[in-house]
């Protein structure tokens, strides 16, 4: 199929750049993945198939109520994807979510997916785009971890371990 | 004519003196409306007004405990301002107050509250209490999604909302201040 051919060989010409991106990027004393002198935080990072999860963090929570997860996602593949789905056993439910200030309010609302560029990387953060942990079995105290599951459209996933701690 | 115009000019440069507030500076600043709310645990009156609590600047935020990520992260905020300030923390007086009154009960919100530092106070009006809260300090609360089902989330206003020490609905914080400069407007107003 011509298309097919067409994307391939871009997807090819993508690849090569941005792995001379890449190579620049690690070049940098900011790039690449983060270093421990990054924060004092506990980091974490997990490779797999080219997602790199970073510094992931949950905030603790009482059983029963609601948490977050935050934490980088890069994407150092040709591809760009997409985030569609989370999961974790930690909670009864485990959604995206987004807060929105709309005004003088404040609202939160689930979100399909988030795009991740190749290349390129996704924030979520406090007081944005978040995993919501929704009635938390266990309670969730500072030096526990969370395991997370994040779900790509490309169907690769990338399980993180999230520690938790207050910011 | 001209001393009016010295007068207004130097009351200008007055104003270019003085420091920028990080909050939203509210103008004219009325008397804050009441805020009756019951089962406070720490403070001294069960059902207190906010005209009771004249002498200390209140910081107040209406929220809901099952909030994941704005509520923590203003009540984190609102802890290392607290820090920020110092040993001497006296006058100043931190309310969480819930506006989910179907699942937070006082002594859920304070729980809460005190979770992100034991000088706070959280406070949860029952249903009625929340419809004159609103009322009377023109603001929005309500929930999203169904509430009868555990999972519903709460649209609730952004802002901290800071009265001074006289009485007065002074000023509103946004979200995303940081904290050193949450204090700054604080020292400022105790």
């Amino acid at each position: 199929m011509t298309s097919r051919t067409i994307f391939a060989a871009c997807a090819s010409g993508l690849f090569l750049m941005s792995a001379a991106c890449g190579g620049a990027d690690q070049a940098t004393p900011e790039g690449g993945t983060v270093s421990a002198s990054d924060t004092a935080a506990p980091v974490s990072a997990t490779t797999a198939t080219g997602l790199t999860a970073v510094e992931p963090w949950a905030r603790p929570a009482d059983s029963g109520k609601n948490t977050a997860v935050y934490l980088r996602l890069e994407n150092a593949l040709p591809e760009g994807d997409s985030l569609v789905g989370v999961r974790s056993e930690a909670a009864e439910r485990t959604e995206l979510h987004e807060s929105v200030m709309e005004g003088e309010m404040m609202r939160m609302r689930p979100v399909v997916g988030f795009a991740l560029p190749s290349g390129g990387r996704l924030e979520l953060r406090p007081m944005g785009a978040h995993v919501m942990l929704l009635r938390v079995r266990d309670p969730l105290v500072p030096g526990d971890t969370v395991e997370v599951t994040f779900d790509f459209a490309s169907g690769r996933s990338l399980a993180v371990r999230a520690g938790v701690r207050t910011p | 004519m001209r001393p009016l115009v010295i007068t207004l000019l130097s009351l200008s440069l007055l104003g270019c003196a003085e420091r920028p507030w990080h909050g939203i500076v509210r103008s004219p600043a009325d008397p804050a409306p009441a805020l009756v709310l019951a089962g406070a645990a720490d403070l001294p009156v069960t059902r207190v007004r906010i005209d009771s609590l004249r002498g200390e600047v209140v910081v107040l935020y209406f929220g809901y405990t099952h909030c994941p990520d704005v509520c923590p992260t203003t009540l984190a905020d609102w802890a290392r301002a607290k820090r920020a300030l110092g040993a001497d923390t006296t006058g100043i007086r931190w309310i969480f107050v819930s506006v989910d009154p179907t699942r937070d009960s006082p002594a859920e919100a304070h729980g809460y509250a005190r979770q992100f530092d034991p000088a706070f106070t959280g406070t949860a009006p029952t249903e009625a209490e929340l419809a004159l809260l609103l009322k009377d300090w023109a603001i929005a609360a309500y929930p999203e999604g169904d509430p009868r089902t555990p999972d519903y989330t709460v649209a609730h206003p952004a802002h901290t909302f800071v009265v001074d020490a006289a009485g007065r609905f002074r000023l509103m914080i946004p979200p995303g201040v940081r904290a050193d400069d949450i204090a700054d407007d604080l020292r400022r107003l105790r």
